[in-house]
């Protein structure tokens, strides 16, 4: 997927300065990945690992301290205000928080203009076309005279969305803009999503904390746990046949709505009383216990060995392409599928 | 709609803004046409007539020269009026904008002007004031503008906080990444906000310059002692208060009352601020009421022997003309001991609304208009304020969405364990404190001593949600009632949080009523569970039953939005439209609007909620028969059974 990147991340770090003699936090630790045209990426972990932190340093406004980022070539690691201006049409972005994200004091067609007014050289009577056209394509015809809170959260959240693509974007980072609305709202604007990426063939970062929606729409699924990548790979692979003990954990923790049992490798234990019955792979402290050297899971890990504490595991390449930071790969990996290997052993 | 222009229009509609507004635009005026109103010459002086009080010929009598009060008054208003806006305009417009400026840009701008910020407030500016008119008599507009110029450091302090915060807004973050120049963020969506603020203080500060300027016009600084000038006036009417008690009224009153209107519209700024007038103009008491008829034993509904039982719950909340709209109608369900019964359903739904009638906590009005609410065989709708507080204390367990703000940050979580237990219970402090350890045991933290001595804040969010559980369980509740309680969390940790109700249910026999809109949560954790859908109940069954065989077709369509459920890459199935807000409601089906299988017959009469089998209910004419006719396709999804 290499040759037709849009966007490539490497070994990005960023760390935010806290008092002036501390250490700066990392909150990402040397993260690679890569966005192609056309599709989608899904960024998946819990909240404090850092992925809304990878958009905004994508975005320009995050403390870059290593690594790069490229964007049709270029590197927009460190971009100068004006150029960042005129990168501004291609790279967009929709955030979670549909009401703060929209000014209260301006009706919505004056927000969805307002980039196209500053990027283009329009007669006021295009932007009025262009911006009605785009209201009428996320589904809110004649809706640009109205203000924000005249409209539901999914409906806010499309007069987000047609902001980020009245410029025509490459790239739209998606920063959890579906996990405050209703499952049906969210089926809405998921399908939007899909069917918009399919007529202007734009690329998503999708960001989301749950794994089950990050699948539905990406093609690439990056899992990060406290700024680093843990597992990396095609989506349904890493879906249905995740081998990164965080990822298990992850994708255990959501509860199927069906007696489905699993359709995915015996994660989950079948029928409902086990699974109430199972103990989790421990609780995150919170704490700022950040791992000098070893794996930043090795603290909750099921499955962590003395290795896993002391020393950072290397990047490992399996035979489906795709990534993992796991000490215990290699001895994972044979078991997979075969019933013998599950997050809570025992 | 109201659009900001409506809503300035709204602002000058209340009384508190059009009087106070009005007398200073009526004052102004009449100082501005000075000369067509007066009727006499402010100097013409008529020593035969001194001291008069009010008469035909002079309105406001004469003072100690016999010059007429109401001439005076009148042109004595333009150096005192001038002043004050001139002092006004140079603290508002350099505030605002220095303000705005150093909050926005930061760096090297703001650090110069915190600096000279702090630079200024340190001087008296009265001294520094006397001291520029000893150099420069007679020029009182220098004298205003440097109040202004001093008194604008504070409103820049003021105003960059503000900014500091809109700053963070993500619209304008947005506007940012949009590629808006900086010059357009600053005028379009840092200044409105700014504004705002700084209205208060400028109001405020506008009555500050007329004290100043009528006190300086007083000591006879600043403008020559012959022209007329209302701090000249009182000065004069001081002089002859022993003879003339009349003289000092209607200069005196009148600086009085500009000032007073000043403040009365830097309140209005202040009420328009914090946001437009909605709620809070609704009548009504919070709580439960119960209709007189309803209490009368003879028709009092059966009373099984259920740990909380909803017989017909129909809640209302007064509209804006104070009518009362019922938002959740003809609600029955029951909850057992030790039983998980989850309420599913779309936002505005009514799902946390029956929540909060049940704990007695409807806000804003809401009233439980019809039926009943009985807990533990006592009837709830019957309650007083009073008793209902004691219950909540004892029998009913209550959690929010959002854990961290639940718990008051003033306090260590020690502290609030504490408060909890000894609220009811008559126990000594270090028993409480053992009994706080106790609970945090309970709710699986590992190390309660450490999480006592921490502040909320310091949580992290599950950590957070298991301490305020453990605040509910201090009263050893039979009910739990759970509003989203793993919403906000993470799935790890919502995981854990449902593990630990499973492990409270079963140890201590809790009864917890689960408010989710996660078909998993509840299917996972619940016994049975109820469908709400705009307000009345649309399904409710055992939930393997419901996720199986969903038998109303909103169960089925909300069941089939779910991501986990479909094959990837083809679109998600999803119900048209939204929820139709309470005055959109129809005599007949609720869902007809949205729903795929609607005959003309759905909306033609109000459906009831049929009783199908043991333990189902739904309410849809054709769910017998869609049962029948369509392959389901939830089934279909099941793995080969």
């Amino acid at each position: 997927m290499l040759d037709d990147a849009l966007l490539e991340i490497h070994e990005l770090s960023v760390g935010f300065r806290r008092g002036w003699r501390a250490q700066p936090v990392r909150a990402l630790d040397g993260v690679s990945m890569c966005i192609p045209r056309g599709k989608t990426v899904g960024l998946v972990g819990e909240s404090g690992s850092g992925k809304t932190t990878l958009g905004r340093a994508i975005l320009g406004i995050a403390p870059i301290t290593s690594g790069s980022v490229t964007f049709q070539g270029e590197s927009i690691t460190h971009t100068s205000i004006r150029r960042r201006r005129q990168l501004a049409p291609y790279i967009q972005v929709v955030f979670q928080d549909s009401n703060g994200s929209l000014s209260p004091r301006l009706s919505v067609g004056a927000s969805v203009a307002e980039p196209l007014r500053a990027c283009k050289q329009l007669s006021p009577a295009k932007v009025r076309n262009e911006v009605d056209a785009v209201l009428e394509r996320v589904g809110l015809p004649g809706s640009a005279r109205r203000y924000p809170h005249e409209f539901s959260g999914g409906q806010r959240q499309r007069v987000a969305i047609a902001r980020a693509l009245v410029l025509r974007p490459r790239l739209v980072i998606c920063d959890e803009v579906v996990s405050e609305l209703d499952l049906s709202v969210r089926a809405q604007v998921l399908n939007l999503l899909a069917d918009l990426q399919r007529e202007y063939g734009l690329s998503y970062l999708f960001i989301a904390h749950n794994l089950s929606v990050v699948h539905y729409l990406s093609d690439w699924i990056v899992v990060i746990y406290r700024g680093r990548v843990m597992e990396s790979g095609p989506a349904t692979q890493i879906y249905n046949h995740p081998i990164h003990p965080y990822t298990r954990l992850l994708l255990s923790s959501e509860p199927a709505p069906l007696p489905v049992g699993d359709v995915r490798d015996n994660l989950r234990p079948v029928g409902r009383d086990a699974a109430k019955s199972t103990p989790r792979g421990g609780t995150d402290l919170g704490g700022s216990t950040t791992t000098v050297g070893g794996c930043p899971f090795a603290t909750r890990c099921p499955v962590a060995i003395d290795i896993c504490r002391s020393v950072r595991p290397n990047e490992a390449v399996t035979s489906d392409s795709r990534t993992v930071f796991c000490h215990l790969y290699n001895a994972v990996a044979p078991l997979i599928g075969s019933g013998d290997y599950a997050v809570n052993p025992g | 709609m109201i659009g900001a222009n409506d809503r300035w229009l709204h602002a000058l509609r209340r009384p508190r803004v059009y009087i106070p507004g009005g007398f200073i635009l009526v004052v102004v005026l009449a100082c501005v046409g000075a000369g067509w109103l007066s009727p006499f010459s402010p100097s013409r002086q008529d020593l035969t007539n001194i001291d008069q009080g009010p008469s035909w010929r002079h309105l406001l009598g004469t003072d100690s020269l016999g010059r007429d009060v109401l001439s005076r008054l009148l042109y004595g208003g333009r150096p005192a009026l001038l002043g004050v806006a001139e002092g006004t305009v140079v603290f508002a417009v350099v505030g605002i904008s220095l303000g705005v400026l150093s909050g926005y840009f930061g760096g090297w701008l703001d650090r110069v002007v915190s600096w000279l910020g702090d630079w200024v407030l340190t001087l008296p500016s009265i001294i520094v004031v006397l001291a520029m008119l000893a150099v420069f008599p007679s020029d009182m507009s220098m004298a205003m503008v440097t109040f202004g110029l001093l008194g604008s450091a504070g409103l820049t302090r003021v105003v960059r906080s503000t900014a500091l915060q809109t700053r963070e807004e993500l619209y304008v973050v947005a506007a940012r990444l949009g590629g808006v120049s900086r010059r357009r963020i600053v005028l379009r969506h840092m200044l409105p906000p700014a504004v705002a603020t700084a209205a208060v203080q400028v109001f405020l500060f506008a009555g500050v310059m007329l004290l100043m300027q009528s006190g300086l016009a007083f000591i006879g600084v600043g403008m020559s002692p012959l022209q007329p000038s209302w701090g000249g006036m009182v000065a004069d009417a001081a002089s002859v208060i022993a003879q003339d008690k009349w003289a000092l009224l209607p200069s005196g009153g009148l600086i009085a009352l500009m000032t007073l209107a000043f403040g009365l519209l830097a309140d209005a700024a202040r009420d328009m601020a914090s946001g437009p007038p909605s709620a809070r103009t609704w009548t009504g008491m919070p709580g439960v009421h119960h209709l007189p008829g309803r209490a009368d034993p003879a028709n009092a509904p059966r009373v099984s022997g259920a740990l909380l039982e909803l017989i017909g719950v129909t809640i209302a909340y007064p509209d804006r003309k104070g009518d009362l709209v019922p938002v959740v109608t003809d609600v029955s369900c029951e909850v057992d001991i030790g039983e998980v019964v989850g309420v599913l359903g779309e936002s505005g739904c009514g799902k946390s609304t029956v929540a909060l009638a049940i704990m007695g906590l409807l806000a804003g009005g809401g009233t439980v208009v019809s039926g009943s609410i009985v807990f533990d065989g006592q009837r709830l709708t019957e309650f007083d304020e009073k008793t209902y507080a004691r219950l909540r204390g004892t029998g009913i367990g209550f959690i929010s969405q959002d854990p961290i703000g639940s718990l008051d940050p003033n306090f260590r979580v020690g502290s609030l364990l504490r408060e909890a237990v000894r609220a009811h219970q008559r126990i000594s402090s270090v028993k409480a404190r053992q009994r706080a350890l106790e609970l945090l045991e309970m709710v699986r933290i590992s190390d309660p001593d450490r999480v006592v001595r921490c502040y909320a804040h310091e949580l992290s969010g599950g950590m957070a949600q298991r301490v305020a559980i453990a605040v509910a369980l201090a009263s050893d509740p039979k009910l739990l009632i759970a509003d989203e309680p793993t919403t906000a969390l993470d799935p790890t940790v919502q995981a854990e949080i449902m593990t630990l109700f499973q492990t409270l249910r079963t140890e201590k026999c809790l009864a917890i009523l689960l408010v989710s809109h996660d078909w998993g949560i509840v299917y996972q954790n619940c016994s049975k569970a109820i469908v709400m859908y705009a307000g009345q109940i649309v399904e409710q069954a055992p939930t393997v039953e419901l996720v199986t065989r969903p038998n109303h077709p909103y169960t089925k369509a909300l069941l089939e939005s779910n991501p986990q459920l479909v094959t990837k890459g083809r679109p998600l199935p999803v119900i048209a439209g939204t929820v139709p807000p309470p005055s959109a409601w129809t005599e007949g089906c609720r869902f007809a609007e949205r729903c795929q299988y609607a005959l003309p017959a759905c909306t033609a009469h109000a459906v009831p909620l049929v009783r199908i089998s043991d333990n189902r209910n739904v309410r849809c004419i054709r769910s017998v028969e869609l049962r029948e006719i369509e392959p389901d396709v939830i089934t279909s999804l099941l793995p080969g059974d």
